[in-house]
């Protein structure tokens, strides 16, 4: 293409093409992308913050001064390594408890056709849908009786089976899209059926296991409720629990270390989503669509 | 059929009784299978069960005694149920309605072709991988008497004194609300910009090419073909405003005086902070029921509308 | 290696996709399965590879009921209409996969692959994997994969369609030189009569599940057993008139035209079958028929006329040779030879084919 080419086109989306519509669609999104970064600002903003100017009103929209105090300071009150430890324990656990279980199971229902296999599917649908918390009496009681009240192991047996429903049926539909040939060449060549899964399938279906994995992760990251409960002891809490403890007790007080952790609570999900947007994101629509 | 046609036929019965049952996929299950008989079959049963029962002595292991539909009478009879199912509908608006709506318009929008689609697209999703407690006390904080949200109502002069959002009874349950569409908007537009890149673009041009308006193509051509993803969203939405706990519990905790109280939180207090384990196991059924209720209606719809 | 099917039935659900199918195929023979798509040719190539299991009926391996052996117990090799290489592994992986877990020991598997590589001419890309490799190549690798088995039967799926047409027709060369070598006994699974006829000892034509004719190319050819295998093969199709017999000066008639009938033409004909190149073109007066030019198709060593005629309902489909011009609207003579007919019956059956032509 030459220059005067290009020129041209560009004159032609900007002057030709910039009708009121569009002047609207960009009003549109504009709106949206200050909606979703107002929140997320003012938590930086705030936990940068010396302590005075946090009940300070009209409150200063920059952090005048700016400083790291609040992360240092907050980091000294409370276990928050310990939070981040935990945290990265269970999530971690429960990504590949869920995944190690849901992965065979989602390859027997996409790759086979056997008795059963469709009430099965059907039965790990109708889990998908049960609201997870009326679970939260009997598996307390459950955990109580196995020992696992208060342990991160009992945390994250929970948070494997509850995504297992979620994995099975999003890992179904990336393995359902491979080709059937593969495995049947396999089969007439008479390779056996574990190097079947091992060495062909599960290579194959790499990104559906990256997909589901890191949603997996992110979710059970942001997990609260089982996390309240099961956990008690404050060196086994998640940094969700540890987070609304802290609020709990020190209040409206030091908003500035609530936020300077926050950010840090945040910032790993949000990286991991940064990095991955793409996956995560065909991993929600796909789920979705199905 | 000839004589040794069907007596092949009765051998391969035989055999096919004898070894043709593939055990592999079950064996495959088997592990999936186990966790779900553990910790969700068995204590589902147990749930039940309790749902009948009084614990009597103190703490969920203690003595219990059976109280027939004591339990569920209970919760049934109880006012803060029913206000707590209220509250739930309206809430499901933030969950589901609102953001299903606005996620709808800007993956429209965004569809149409702007610059830089796919970072817009992360960036409005961004909101939905923050952890919810963070979320909650995020707008505590800007929703507080001098936060930011007052302030910017002051400054354009809206208001004269700052409101007290959290803690005003007509307010606190549409605060949270806000929080939750803030959350939930890029969740729908994902998937909504999905169903849309899905669609087959010829049919556009043909319509595009008969002269029909803008209107037309979507009320004809987008929406009929979004159908099942957009029941599909309604389903989740609902199933998740039966769900959603921490939204109320970080931000009001279901106060003032229960003036945003929803199933999930006012379940939990019932099992929880007054430990009256036989009313919340029957609560828990409830919830169940209505889940089953929705879901059937749900799966019933999304069948109808793939023919 | 022999394989007999005897009164094959595969039924899935309400679905009968082949219908009581009995053929045998000799040792080292080169057998096309060949018809329109859902004629069930691919079932029956699956249920020889153990992939599908017949409804109804057996199949022998050299005398050997396998009618519920599995894939692996057969010896065969399969080649996929998409090939189904493992996208992740390298060309040479890939050949040797099926093999690592046998008793063959790991220098011959090397030789093996190799020995094959070096056969379909794909030595220097056994370290790449099929994503960077041409369709050619694929099918290449693909081959290489079912050789490197040494396979008993090779059975191939439709192996050349993904290929755009040029590497099709070398392929097809390829692939009869292949058989040539290593002469086993092959099934070939086609919906490409051309495919079918260069390439094959004998060819099976298959429609709705059932086995219309088996035999060789030649025969399928010049003697189509019936109406349906007489239009599938050859290209342009043959044409067919409606006619009837007049006993008594064994006459045939057609709304346009009369030829005399031979000898074996009974009473039940219903339909005359003309094949293009048998529609001569006859100096003006001296025709069977007159009919104007609709279409000429130039194709280059041949060309195609497309005529009609007033009394016909028909379109008539001529091949002349290619120094032969002719304008639409033209009206041109067409001779029939009357031993160069077929005729069929009401059930389409061949009533009457010509002789096979002798061989010089």
């Amino acid at each position: 293409m030459s220059v005067a080419d290009r020129l041209t086109g560009f004159l032609d989306t900007d002057q030709g093409g910039l009708t009121l519509a569009q002047v609207l669609r960009y009003i549109a999104v504009l709106i949206a992308v200050l909606f979703v970064l107002i929140p997320l600002y003012w938590m930086v903003a705030t936990s940068l913050k010396d302590a005075a100017q946090i009940g300070v009103f009209p409150p200063n929209l920059v952090p005048d001064p700016a400083t790291l105090e609040p992360y240092f300071e907050a980091w000294d009150t409370g276990p928050w390594g310990q939070y981040f430890i935990n945290t990265v324990i269970v999530s971690s656990g429960a990504t590949i408890g869920a995944l190690a279980i849901a992965t065979p199971a989602a390859y027997a229902l996409a790759r086979f056709d056997f008795p059963g296999s469709n009430p099965i599917y059907l039965l790990f649908m109708g889990l998908l849908m049960i609201p997870a918390q009326i679970l939260l009496i009997p598996l307390y009681n459950l955990l109580a009786n196995l020992g696992l009240v208060d342990t991160r192991l009992g945390l994250i047996l929970v948070y494997s089976t509850f995504f297992l429903a979620f994995s099975v049926f999003l890992l179904h539909s990336f393995m359902t899209n491979l080709p059937e040939s593969l495995e049947e060449a396999a089969r007439i060549g008479g390779v056996p059926e574990w190097k079947i899964f091992g060495k062909v399938i599960l290579p194959l279906v790499k990104p559906g296991l990256t997909a589901t994995g890191m949603l997996i992760f992110v979710f059970t990251w942001n997990e609260f409720l089982f996390a309240l409960t099961i956990l008690q002891s404050e060196e086994l809490y998640t940094i969700s629990v540890g987070l609304q403890s802290f609020q709990g007790i020190h209040g409206a007080t030091m908003y500035n270390q609530l936020f300077a952790m926050s950010t840090l609570a945040t910032l790993p999900v949000v990286i991991l989503f940064a990095l991955f947007s793409d996956k995560f994101i065909e991993g929600i629509a796909g789920l979705e669509m199905q | 059929m000839s004589i040794t046609g069907l007596q092949n036929r009765i051998v391969r019965r035989l055999r096919f009784d004898r070894s043709e049952i593939d055990w592999k996929p079950y064996l495959y299950l088997l592990p999936a299978f186990v966790m779900i008989a553990v910790f969700l079959a068995y204590p589902l049963v147990d749930t039940f069960i309790l749902s009948f029962q009084e614990v009597v002595t103190l703490g969920i292991q203690g003595e219990k005694r059976w109280v027939g539909l004591a339990n569920y009478e209970a919760v049934l009879t109880d006012p803060l149920f029913w206000r707590s199912a209220k509250n739930t509908i309206i809430f499901s608006f933030g969950m589901l309605v609102i953001p299903l709506f606005l996620g709808l318009g800007l993956a429209m929008v965004i569809n149409r072709g702007i610059k830089g689609k796919s970072s817009l697209r992360a960036l409005i999703f961004v909101p939905v991988v923050v952890p919810i407690v963070v979320a909650g006390i995020v707008f505590s904080w800007i929703l507080s008497p001098n936060g930011l949200l007052n302030w910017g109502l002051t400054a354009v002069g809206l208001i004269e004194r700052p409101i007290r959002f959290l803690n005003s009874i007509e307010l606190s349950l549409p605060s949270v609300m806000l929080m939750v569409v803030w959350k939930r908007t890029g969740y729908y537009m994902v998937i909504l910009l999905a169903g849309l890149q899905g669609l087959p673009n010829d049919v556009y041009e043909a319509a595009k090419i008969m002269g029909k308006s803008r209107w037309a193509m979507f009320r004809y051509i987008t929406l009929p073909l979004l159908k099942p993803a957009i029941l599909i969203v309604v389903v989740l939405g609902i199933i998740d405003s039966l769900r959603a706990f921490a939204h109320v519990y970080v931000m009001t905790g279901g106060g003032p005086s229960n003036a945003s109280e929803i199933l999930s939180t006012h379940f939990y207090k019932v099992a929880f902070s007054y430990f009256n384990f036989g009313k919340g196991a029957a609560y828990g059924f409830i919830l169940f029921g209505m889940a089953l209720v929705l879901s059937v209606i749900a799966i019933k719809l999304s069948g109808g509308s793939e023919i | 290696m022999n394989i007999e099917l005897n009164n094959i039935t595969k039924r899935f659900g309400d679905l009968v996709a082949v219908n009581d199918l009995s053929m045998s195929i000799q040792d080292g023979e080169f057998i096309t399965l060949v018809g329109p798509s859902g004629c069930g040719k691919t079932t029956t190539l699956r249920m020889i590879a153990g992939l599908e299991t017949p409804t109804e009926g057996t199949i022998e391996f050299d005398g050997k009921d396998v009618t519920n052996a599995s894939p692996q117990e057969r010896k065969i090799a399969f080649v996929f209409q998409a090939y189904a290489l493992y996208p992740h592994m390298t060309a040479r992986k890939n050949m040797s996969f099926a093999l690592e877990h046998t008793d063959v020991p790991e220098d011959e598997i090397d030789q093996r692959i190799n020995e094959a590589a070096s056969m379909l001419g794909i030595e220097g890309h056994l370290d790449k994997r099929p994503p960077s490799l041409s369709g050619g190549q694929q099918q290449r690798v693909a081959l290489g994969r079912s050789i490197v088995r040494d396979p008993e039967i090779f059975l191939l799926d439709e192996p050349l369609s993904n290929l755009d047409a040029k590497l099709r027709v070398q392929m097809r060369a390829e692939l009869q030189q292949l058989h040539q070598e290593i002469k086993t006994t092959t099934v070939y699974v086609t919906h490409d009569q051309e495919e079918a006829m260069t390439m094959s000892d004998r060819v099976a034509i298959l429609n709705d599940g059932k086995l219309q004719q088996i035999d060789t190319p030649g025969v399928v050819y010049s003697q189509p057993a019936n109406q349906f295998v007489a239009g599938f093969i050859g290209s342009p199709s043959m044409n067919f008139l409606d006619c009837q017999l007049d006993g008594s000066s064994k006459t045939l008639r057609t709304s346009a035209f009369s030829l005399q009938a031979p000898e074996e033409a009974s009473e039940d004909v219903e339909t005359l079958g003309v094949r293009p190149e048998e529609l001569t073109i006859a100096p003006s007066g001296e025709g069977d028929l007159s009919a104007e030019v609709s279409v000429f198709e130039q194709i280059g060593s041949y060309n195609i006329l497309y005529l009609e005629n007033d009394d016909l309902d028909e379109e008539l489909v001529a091949q002349v040779e290619g120094s032969n011009h002719f304008d639409p609207g033209e009206r041109v003579d067409i001779q029939i030879d009357p031993t160069h007919i077929h005729l069929f019956d009401r059930d389409g059956d061949a009533v009457y084919n010509p002789p096979l032509p002798s061989k010089e």
